[in-house]
């Protein structure tokens, strides 16, 4: 027995490393050549023969607990295709982000234009009440009367001249 | 106890050192036979050696000694008779089958659930899926996407943070 396991219950680093050779040895997880130098060591070793006693008492504990209740979280079992998808991902939205930003107006009229539509708009196309002279104006053009519908002057000229050429014809 | 090559242990000697070694021989002989009626018959062998000629051994090594001739029975055996390999939870209930009434099974599942719950989920990943699933480290890795190396080492310092729990227990 060594040292550490008379005068302590902690184990030293050596026993720490035959606890760990002892658990391969009992799980099966040692290749042929480990397994023959183990069992050589075993045949000389006190220690690790306690280190496998240790293992198989530490299983006889860990088998009290039902495998299903033990609570993990697993994590995504491809973590390389997850990563690389999502890399492909990022790079997707670099570029299309790069794009729209190149699609911007950098030039001089662009600049222009956006200029122009920024300006202040003129308050008086901005007013909304009515001009009373454009009206008037329109009135006239049109020969309208704001009482009713008239026949326009240019009409009723018009049809005097067509009236007039169809009567020297007869 | 030895005072004369010729003069047999006496029997409380031998009882006092069974007593003493064989829960912990029955547990070494488990793990070297993954067989549990295998060990019995090898701890039955051992201690009838002990007292045909256990008097031949000095008193501070017969330990060393029980082990050494059990381990040498048990060689034997395994050459003679195909040895498989058990699940280490199977391996578990071997141990812990002899020893009923030892173990007060609830209190020792709510100390061992506590310990668990204190490893890191990636250490408890790796116990559940090598002790309760029992599936070999390369397959543990090759399923979480990891280096072999990670997951013995995971494994590892969760059997060092489990002992260390459950002997404080």
């Amino acid at each position: 027995m060594s040292i550490s396991n008379v005068n302590s219950t902690v184990p030293s680093p050596d026993d720490q490393d035959l606890d760990w050779q002892a658990f391969r040895y009992i799980s099966g997880e040692m290749s042929a050549d480990e397994l023959a130098a183990f069992e050589r060591l075993l045949g000389v070793d006190q220690s690790a023969r306690e280190a496998v006693a240790r293992s198989v008492e530490l299983l006889g504990q860990m088998s009290t607990v039902p495998g299903s209740t033990v609570e993990t979280v697993r994590p995504n079992r491809h973590p390389k295709i997850f990563a690389a998808v999502m890399t492909v991902a990022a790079l997707i939205v670099v570029c299309l982000s790069f794009a729209t930003f190149r699609e911007a107006p950098t030039d001089e009229p662009g600049r222009t234009l956006i200029a122009l539509w920024s300006e202040p708009r003129d308050p008086d196309l901005l007013n909304d009440e009515p001009d009373d002279e454009s009206d008037d104006e329109l009135a006239a053009v049109d020969g309208a009367d704001a009482d009713g519908l008239t026949v326009p002057g240019w009409l009723v000229a018009a049809l005097e001249s067509s009236s007039d050429d169809t009567s020297e014809e007869e | 106890m030895a005072t004369d090559e010729k003069t047999r242990l006496d029997p409380a000697a031998v009882e006092a050192l069974y007593a003493s070694h064989v829960t912990e021989l029955r547990a070494f002989l488990i793990g070297v036979l993954r067989d549990g009626q295998l060990a019995q018959d090898v701890v039955q062998i051992t201690f009838a050696k002990l007292i045909e000629v256990g008097h031949t051994a000095r008193e501070e090594t017969l330990k060393g000694w029980l082990f050494q001739v059990a381990l040498n029975e048990a060689l034997v055996v395994k050459r003679r008779k195909a040895v498989h390999q058990k699940t280490l939870v199977r391996l578990g209930a071997l141990f812990r089958e002899d020893t009923a009434g030892r173990l007060t099974e609830a209190e020792t599942a709510a100390e061992v659930r506590q310990a668990l719950a204190k490893l890191s989920n990636e250490q408890r990943i790796v116990v559940q899926m090598r002790i309760y699933e029992n599936k070999k480290f390369n397959v543990i890795a090759s399923e979480l996407g990891l280096p072999l190396g990670t997951v013995l080492t995971r494994m590892r310092t969760a059997l060092q943070n489990l002992r260390r729990e459950l002997q404080a227990d």
